[in-house]
C-alpha cells in the first residue's frame, strides 16, 4: 500500500475540504475514463490512449508516470476516499454546527445525517478490512468511494464482473459485521 | 470477536457457498458443516449481514450520496452543443436512458431538422455496445414512411452514442384522435397504418419495444409514424442491478412487466392497448402500474371500458355499440395475457382488422357458421335484400363462397405461418444456453436457413419460401455470401418449373447478389429469369416493375444502353407507381447518357428530379438522380451546374448515409473531380486528402479507392506543374495497386498520368503508353485538361519517331493550347513540328 499512496496523496493535496468542486472534478474523469476505458476495449477506431491522456494531464500535470490507466483508476480510488471522507466531515460539521463529536438525531435534516455518518463508518470500518483481504479492501475503495459500477471495478481489478459481483458480496458481509460489532459511541 | 485474516479464509469457502442457496438449505448445510464454534458464529453473522439491505451499500455510492456526480451528469445538457456535423437545439424528451433534442446540420449545408437522440453511455453495458452497433446498421436500412428515419448516428467526444433520426413534425395520437373526434373507421385505419410499419420492422428482426400513444405522432397529412425505434431493446439491466425497465407501464405485456426479453409479442399486445386507448378512451391499466406486478386479468372489453369514460376529460371514446363484437374480440385478442393466446404477428392482427373493414369475418371472434354467414351477408345486403325467396340459393351459393374463401384464408395463413416460423426460429434462441452471448440476427439468419432445411424437406413449398424470406433479408443487409447460399437453396427446390409464388422475387434478388458481387454481366440473365418468372406467375404490378427497373438497371450497369432504355419505358408505358416511375426514369436518363444522347438524358434527369423533389426530397432516391445529372452536366461541359449538383448529392447522401459511407465518399470524390476539373486545383487538392484519410479508415490501407485517390492526387499535382509531387503520389498510388488482387476499370488510367509524368520529365516513352489515338487527339482542345495533354504528347512523340503528323487543323488547336502552357512544352512541340513540316514538304514535293 505505501508504494501507492505517496502519489495518491498528492492527488488530494492541498484540497479543501470545503472545494466540492475539486472532489466532483475528479470523480467525474475518474468515472468518465473508466467508461471509455472499457467500452472502447471492442473498437479501435477511436485513439483512445489520447483521449485519456488528455484527461490524465489535466488531473495532474506533473507526473507522467501514470502511464497504466488502471493503476491511475486504482490511485485515483484512494484519494477519491480521502476527499470524500474529509468532504463528509466538512458537510457533517456544517450541518452540525461544528460540532462532531455529538450525534443528534432527529434533527430536521436526520435523515441526511445518518448516511453521511455512515459514510465516515464505512470508512473505519474498511481499514480493518485491509489486513483481512486486500483485494475486497480495493474493490470497496472503487466501488464505494470511487463510485464505479461494478463493471468498471471488475475491469480495474482485472477480473470477471461475476468475480467482482461475487468479491462485492464478501466485502459488503464483512464490512456490515464489522459495523455492527462496534462498539456503539 | 473478531475478523482476522485466517478466520476469513477459513470460512470464505463456505459463505460464497451458503449465499446461493435457499434459507431451508442453507440452514441444512451450515448444520452438517465441521467448523469450530467460533468460525461458525462468524460464518452466521457473515450470513446475516448478508441477508440484511442496506441501501448504501446494495446501491449507493459516496460520491452519488453526497451528490457530487449529479449537479453536472444527470442534467447533462446538450443544447447549443454540437455532435458530430450536427448543432444540438432545445430538449424535446426525455426517456430513462436517453434525451432527446431538436437538431441541424451545424454547418448549415443540409437545411433540415432533425431530432438527435443521446444515449447515456454509462447505462449501456459493455456487451450491449456491439448490439448497439449492429442494431444501428439494421435501423439505418429501415425505409418505411410509416417509420421515422435513421439519418445518422455516431458518438460524443465522452463516448455517449447518440442517433440522429427524422423529425416528425405530428402530434402525438391520442391527442390527434381526439381533437380531430374520428369515427371508429379512421381509427381503425390509423391502426393498421402502424401495424403495418411495425410489421415491417418485424421482419427485418427490429422490436419497438416501446409502442405508445406518445411514440406515434400523426402529421399534418395524416400519417401516423413511429418514432423511437429498436433501441429500447438495449434496455436490459446490467447483472446483478435491479432490472430496470423503460417502458411505458401502461401499455406493456404482462411478461416485460415482469423483466421478459422483448419479442415481437410485446409489440403486438402494446398495439392492442394503444387501440384499447383509441377505442374506449381509457387505458388498459393506470400509468402508475408497477414493473415487477404480476398481471393475470384482462380489462374489461372497450365496449363495457367506454362506458366509463371518465379518466381523460378529452377522451373521445366510440360508442360502445361499434365496438361489441368484432372490436372487441380483436383488441383483446390482441392484448391476451398468454402470449400464446395474442395474435402470433402484427400480420394476423391486419388479416382481422382488414376483414373488420370489409366486413369479412374476424378470426378473433372464433364464429361459428351463423357468424360466418352472417359477416357474409353483410357483405353482399344487396342480394341479401332480394327477398326470403332467394334465402335458399343463397345459402347453397354460400356454401361454394365459403369453401373458395376458406382456401383463401387458407393461404393468406400459410404466409402469416410461415413469417411467424421464422420469426420463431429467430426469436427462439436463448442466449445464455446456446451461445453464452446473444447472437447476432446474422447468425440467427444462418441458423435459421440451417434448420429449416432439416425440419421442411416434406414442404418444398415453404421450404423454398422460407428460403426466400431469409436469403433477402440477408441481401438488405448486405450478408451477400449468406444471401447467395439461401437463395441458390431455393432456386435449387423451386426446380425447373419457376412457378412459385416467389419466384420471381427469388431470381431477381439472386441477379442483385450478382451485381453485389462485381459479376454485373451474370445479373442480366438473373433478372431477365425473374420478368418472365413474373410474367409467368402474374405477379402484382408494383412488384413487376419493381424487377423490370432493376433490369434496366443491369443493362445500362453492362453498357447496354439501348436494352436499358427499352426496359424502362415499357414500365413507363404502364402507368407505374411512383417509386417505380421515378427510379425508372433515373435510369432511363442514366442509359441514355452512357449512349451519347446527354441533351436527351439532361431532360429525363430533371424532369425526374422535379418528381422526386416535388414528393419526398430527402429521399436517397433524390440524391442517385442528382449524382447522374451531375455527370451529365459535366459532359454538357456544364462544370459549375455540375459541381453544384455533385454537392447536393453528396450532402444528401451524407444526411442519409453519415459522412464516412462509401456511397458519401463516392460523391465527395466526384466533388474533388469536378473542382480538378474547374481549374481549383488547391481546393480540390485538400478535398482528395480529406477523401484519402477518409478511404483509409474505412477501408485500410489496400483498396482500389486508395490507389484512385493517389492517381488523382498526382493527376492534381501534375496539373499545378508540380512534376516531383506527382511522381510520389503515383508511387504511392503504384504501390497500393500492386498489392491488390485485380487491376479494375476503376484505376487502370493510372498508366496514362503515369506516362505523361515521364514524358514531362523528358523520357523517351512509347506513345501507346498514353493511351490515345490519332483519331482522339483530332481536336484535342475539346479534350479536358489531362486529354489535351495526352494528346499533345502524342503527337510530339509520334511526330519525333516520324509515325504521324497533325493536320494543319490539328496543328493550329494545338498552338493555340500551348499558349496557356509552361514554356517547356511550347519547345518541345516547335521542334517535332518542324519535323513534320519538313516531311509533309518532302511529301507534297513528290507528289507534285
Amino acid at each position: 500500500m505505501t508504494s501507492e499512496d505517496s502519489p495518491a496523496l498528492d492527488l488530494a493535496e492541498g484540497f479543501d475540504p470545503a472545494d466540492a468542486r475539486r472532489v466532483r472534478e475528479l470523480y467525474q474523469e475518474m468515472r468518465k475514463i473508466a467508461r471509455r476505458e472499457r467500452q472502447l476495449i471492442p473498437s479501435a477506431t477511436l485513439n483512445t490512449t489520447a483521449l485519456v491522456h488528455e484527461v490524465w494531464l489535466r488531473i495532474s500535470p506533473e507526473d507522467q508516470e501514470f502511464r497504466d490507466r488502471r493503476h491511475f483508476l486504482g490511485l485515483a480510488a484512494v484519494a477519491m476516499r480521502r476527499m470524500v471522507v474529509d468532504y463528509a466531515r466538512y458537510r457533517l460539521a456544517q450541518k452540525r454546527g461544528g460540532d462532531l463529536d455529538r450525534v443528534e438525531l432527529g434533527e430536521a435534516d436526520g435523515a441526511i445525517n445518518a448516511p453521511i455518518d455512515r459514510i465516515l463508518d464505512i470508512d473505519q470500518a474498511l481499514d480493518s478490512l485491509a489486513d483481512v483481504d486486500p483485494k475486497l479492501h480495493r474493490l470497496v475503495e472503487l466501488r464505494f468511494f470511487g463510485g464505479l459500477s461494478n463493471e468498471d471495478a471488475a475491469h480495474v481489478m482485472d477480473v470477471s464482473p461475476r468475480t467482482a459481483a461475487r468479491h462485492w458480496a464478501q466485502a459488503r458481509a464483512l464490512l456490515q459485521t464489522t459495523l455492527d460489532q462496534r462498539p456503539a459511541v | 470477536m473478531s475478523i482476522d485474516k485466517a478466520s476469513w479464509e477459513r470460512v470464505q469457502s463456505h459463505f460464497d457457498e451458503l449465499i446461493d442457496l435457499e434459507p431451508t438449505d442453507r440452514s441444512v448445510r451450515l448444520k452438517a458443516l465441521t467448523l469450530s464454534d467460533e468460525d461458525r458464529s462468524l460464518l452466521e453473522s457473515l450470513l446475516a449481514s448478508h441477508d440484511q439491505r442496506d441501501p448504501l451499500l446494495d446501491s449507493g455510492s459516496a460520491p452519488s450520496l453526497l451528490a457530487l456526480g449529479e449537479s453536472d451528469e444527470a442534467e447533462e445538457d446538450w443544447t447549443g452543443r454540437s455532435l458530430g456535423p450536427w448543432q444540438v437545439e432545445e430538449q424535446i424528451g426525455r426517456g430513462g436512458m436517453s434525451v432527446v433534442h431538436r437538431g441541424q446540420r451545424a454547418d448549415g449545408q443540409f437545411d433540415k431538422t432533425v431530432a438527435i437522440k443521446v444515449l447515456d453511455a454509462e447505462q449501456l453495458a459493455a456487451d450491449q455496445r456491439h448490439r448497439l452497433t449492429e442494431e444501428i446498421r439494421i435501423l439505418a436500412r429501415l425505409e418505411h414512411p410509416g417509420l421515422a428515419r435513421l439519418i445518422d448516428s455516431g458518438q460524443s467526444d465522452d463516448g455517449d452514442p447518440y442517433l440522429v433520426m427524422e423529425y416528425v413534425s405530428g402530434i402525438p395520437l391520442n391527442d390527434h384522435v381526439d381533437e380531430q373526434q374520428l369515427p371508429v373507421g379512421e381509427r381503425i385505419k390509423l391502426i393498421i397504418q402502424i401495424a403495418r410499419a411495425l410489421q415491417y420492422a418485424h421482419q427485418r428482426q427490429v422490436i419497438h419495444c416501446d409502442v405508445k400513444p406518445s411514440n406515434i405522432l400523426v402529421t399534418a397529412q395524416g400519417v401516423a409514424k413511429v418514432v423511437d425505434f429498436g433501441i429500447a431493446s438495449l434496455d436490459h439491466a446490467e447483472p446483478g442491478n435491479e432490472a430496470r425497465l423503460y417502458c411505458s407501464p401502461a401499455y406493456a405485456a404482462p411478461e416485460r412487466l415482469l423483466g421478459a426479453a422483448p419479442t415481437t409479442s410485446q409489440d403486438v399486445f402494446a398495439l392492442g392497448a394503444v387501440m384499447y386507448r383509441m377505442l374506449s378512451g381509457r387505458n388498459i391499466r393506470p400509468h402508475d402500474a408497477m414493473t415487477g406486478t404480476h398481471i393475470t386479468e384482462q380489462p374489461t372489453p372497450p365496449s363495457v371500458a367506454t362506458t366509463q369514460s371518465i379518466g381523460e376529460t378529452n377522451a373521445q371514446p366510440i360508442h360502445a355499440r361499434e365496438l361489441e363484437g368484432d372490436l372487441d374480440a380483436i383488441c383483446m385478442k390482441a392484448i391476451a395475457v398468454d402470449p400464446d393466446d395474442r395474435y402470433a404477428s402484427l400480420s394476423e392482427l391486419i388479416l382481422d382488422l382488414e376483414a373488420w373493414q370489409d366486413h369479412r369475418p374476424v378470426s378473433a371472434r372464433n364464429g361459428g357458421r351463423v357468424y360466418v354467414l352472417s359477416r357474409w351477408l353483410r357483405r353482399h345486403t344487396a342480394i341479401a335484400a332480394l327477398g326470403v325467396l332467394l334465402v335458399g340459393a343463397l345459402i347453397t351459393g354460400t356454401v361454394v363462397s365459403l369453401d373458395q374463401a376458406r382456401r383463401a384464408s387458407e393461404q393468406a395463413e400459410r404466409a402469416v405461418a410461415s413469417r411467424d416460423f421464422l420469426i420463431g426460429i429467430l426469436e427462439a434462441a436463448d442466449p445464455t444456453l446456446d451461445y453464452g452471448y446473444d447472437p447476432t440476427a446474422s447468425e440467427l439468419l444462418r441458423r435459421g436457413a440451417e434448420q429449416i432445411q432439416g425440419q421442411l424437406e416434406d414442404q418444398p413449398t415453404l421450404l423454398v419460401e422460407l428460403l426466400h424470406i431469409i436469403g433477402k433479408t440477408q441481401l438488405e443487409r448486405g450478408l451477400i455470401d449468406d444471401a447467395r447460399t439461401s437463395l441458390d437453396r431455393a432456386i435449387e427446390r423451386m426446380g425447373a418449373d419457376r412457378d412459385h409464388r416467389d419466384a420471381a422475387s427469388i431470381l431477381a434478388s439472386r441477379g442483385l447478389v450478382a451485381y453485389e458481387d462485381g459479376l454485373y454481366e451474370e445479373s442480366v440473365p438473373w433478372l431477365e429469369q425473374a420478368v418472365s418468372a413474373a410474367e409467368d406467375n402474374q405477379i402484382n404490378k408494383e412488384d413487376r416493375h419493381g424487377i423490370l427497373v432493376q433490369l434496366a438497371d443491369m443493362h445500362a450497369v453492362n453498357l447496354q444502353t439501348e436494352e436499358a432504355v427499352n426496359v424502362a419505358e415499357r414500365v413507363l408505358s404502364e402507368q407505374p407507381e411512383f417509386g417505380n416511375r421515378v427510379a425508372a426514369m433515373r435510369v432511363k436518363g442514366m442509359a441514355m447518357d452512357l449512349g451519347g444522347d446527354m441533351d436527351g438524358a439532361e431532360v429525363v434527369l430533371s424532369d425526374a428530379l422535379e418528381q422526386q423533389r416535388s414528393v419526398d426530397p430527402e429521399h436517397i432516391s433524390a440524391a442517385l438522380i442528382e449524382n447522374d445529372l451531375a455527370i451529365v452536366y459535366w459532359r454538357q461541359g456544364r462544370a459549375e451546374e455540375s459541381l453544384a449538383m455533385h454537392q447536393s448529392s453528396w450532402r444528401h447522401k451524407e444526411a442519409i448515409f453519415g459522412e464516412n459511407h462509401p456511397q458519401t465518399m463516392t460523391s465527395l470524390g466526384n466533388v474533388a473531380a469536378i473542382t480538378d476539373g474547374l481549374g481549383r486545383h488547391e481546393e480540390a487538392k485538400s478535398i482528395w486528402l480529406d477523401s484519402l484519410e477518409r478511404h483509409r479508415a474505412l477501408f485500410g490501407p489496400d483498396h482500389p479507392s486508395i490507389s484512385y485517390t493517389h492517381g488523382m492526387l498526382a493527376l492534381n499535382a501534375y496539373l499545378t506543374d508540380d512534376l516531383a509531387g506527382s511522381r510520389e503520389q503515383m508511387d504511392e498510388a503504384y504501390a497500393v495497386r500492386s498489392r491488390l488482387p485485380e487491376v479494375t476499370h476503376q484505376i487502370d488510367w493510372l498508366d496514362y498520368v503515369d506516362a505523361i509524368v515521364h514524358f514531362e520529365i523528358g523520357e523517351a516513352i512509347d506513345p501507346e503508353r498514353l493511351g490515345v489515338t490519332a483519331e482522339d487527339c483530332i481536336e484535342p482542345a475539346a479534350r479536358r485538361p489531362l486529354g489535351q495533354r495526352l494528346c499533345v504528347a502524342w503527337w510530339i512523340l509520334t511526330a519525333e519517331r516520324q509515325t504521324n503528323c497533325p493536320s494543319d487543323s490539328t496543328k493550329g488547336g494545338i498552338a493555340e493550347l500551348l499558349s496557356d502552357w509552361p514554356e517547356r512544352w511550347v519547345s518541345r512541340w516547335e521542334t517535332s513540328a518542324a519535323l513534320c513540316a519538313e516531311d509533309s514538304t518532302a511529301a507534297d514535293s513528290e507528289s507534285s
